[in-house]
């Protein structure tokens, strides 16, 4: 089946199966910046923001979203370096695995809330999990940038 | 998990015919759990164009659409005001907010999921399922009904109660299925009571209801017994997440501190 939708503000067609997940279509096109962790929404490595919001690409049929915005953070380089820059400060970089999917759902977060308490950022980025830095760094990081966007 | 043909549904009616003319035909909600379910499905049919994803509040109810994800449902300004917010808690606590952002209430309900953290929340409220073609039940109803059901979720009607509500989900990590549910809401007239990840699916507690609400007085005793009621008619088991005596403990504990939070606090 081809789908049409627009992957980080280009148009795109695919040729999919009804049963191919978003992740294998981006992957497939060497849109590795979207990585294949568990592969049974839990993890979150593999977040995208479709029309803007975060979703677990490896969760979400690729025939569904035509005609819908996919982000991935080729999409928001200026963002994802600001954000980086604040998770350097902070020490909260490791490995780097979980980065992509952690930095879009942030930006997210960003543009969602107004004034997130530590709750709701807790709350929000839950379902990105990082099996290196313990989540305490990453915190503070967060809430530097997010003072920073006010 | 196999699908072989995608359709998109222009109407309920050619959704609903199209459902009922193969077996193999699925209906899709969100599709969160499709891959636990692995299924073969010859088409799978596609509701997102139908409209169904709106919350609608009046005066007396909160109409929402079978395809409202739970974030929207978890952040919507009504269903933060019902029981003091015990609802949007109960949708808080399901993974995280990539996957609630594809998950939808109407899949949720559909798939009668015994480790639903919102179904034992929503059952101590006043809902009502609105089926197309034509059938309308409580939600109990549908979670009692048994084998196959073939119509289509399209509404899922709260009747607004004034209340306090609690809801409590037991488990080892926030991404981890519940261990146990237990949710309450105490009305102006009455309790309600529910357990969910039994780990069978969410029933209310109707023997420890009817104690309980016919007691003038709510004190330490009153709400001792209920918790024993609880223990002595709904049946608990065990599985790898828990035995089925951890499961009674917890629920002889958070009944008890659903009911004095709801009634004291």
């Amino acid at each position: 089946m081809k789908v049409e939708f627009l992957l980080n503000g280009r148009n795109r067609i695919f040729d999919v199966s009804p049963d191919e997940y978003l992740l294998e279509t981006l992957r497939n096109h060497y849109v590795t910046s979207v990585r294949n962790g568990c592969n049974e929404s839990t993890c979150g490595v593999c977040t995208v923001l479709l029309d803007g919001k975060p979703v677990l690409s490896c969760t979400v049929l690729t025939v569904r979203i035509e005609g819908q915005h996919v982000t991935t953070v080729e999409g928001i380089q200026n963002e994802v370096s600001h954000i980086s820059d604040f998770f350097g400060d902070e020490g909260a970089d490791q490995c780097g695995f979980c980065n992509s999917g952690l930095a879009l759902t942030i930006y997210a977060l960003k543009n969602e809330y107004k004034n997130p308490t530590e709750a709701d950022i807790k709350n929000y980025i839950v379902g990105n999990l990082c099996r290196c830095s313990g989540y305490q760094a990453q915190l503070k990081a967060i809430k530097r940038y997010l003072e920073d966007n006010k | 998990m196999e699908i072989k043909n995608y359709h998109k549904a222009e109407s309920l009616d050619e959704a609903y015919q199209l459902l009922i003319s193969n077996p193999k035909n699925a209906i899709i909600g969100g599709g969160a759990w499709m891959k636990l379910s692995s299924p073969s499905i010859e088409t799978l049919i596609d509701l997102k164009d139908l409209k169904l994803d709106q919350i609608i509040e009046s005066k007396s109810s909160i109409e929402i659409g079978s395809m409202v994800t739970l974030q929207q449902l978890e952040t919507n300004e009504s269903i933060m005001k019902l029981g003091h917010g015990f609802i949007s808690q109960s949708l808080s606590v399901i993974l995280g907010v990539g996957f609630r952002n594809i998950a939808t209430i109407g899949g949720t309900i559909v798939g009668r999921y015994a480790f639903s953290d919102v179904i034992p929340a929503l059952l101590t409220l006043p809902v009502k399922l609105v089926f197309y073609p034509n059938k309308e039940m409580s939600l109990e109803d549908f979670l009692n009904l048994k084998g196959k059901f073939n119509d289509i979720l399209t509404h899922i009607i709260i009747e607004k109660k004034t209340g306090k509500g609690f809801f409590k989900k037991v488990a080892l990590t926030p991404l981890e299925f519940a261990i146990l549910n237990v949710a309450v809401f105490k009305s102006e007239n009455d309790f309600q009571i529910a357990i969910g990840s039994r780990p069978g699916g969410a029933v209310l507690a109707h023997e420890a209801m009817a104690f309980l609400n016919s007691q003038k007085e709510i004190s330490d005793e009153v709400i001792e017994k209920t918790s024993n009621i609880v223990l002595d008619t709904i049946k608990f088991g065990s599985n790898k997440s828990g035995s089925e005596d951890y499961r009674k403990a917890l629920a002889k504990s958070y009944v008890k501190r659903g009911i004095k939070e709801v009634t004291f606090k």
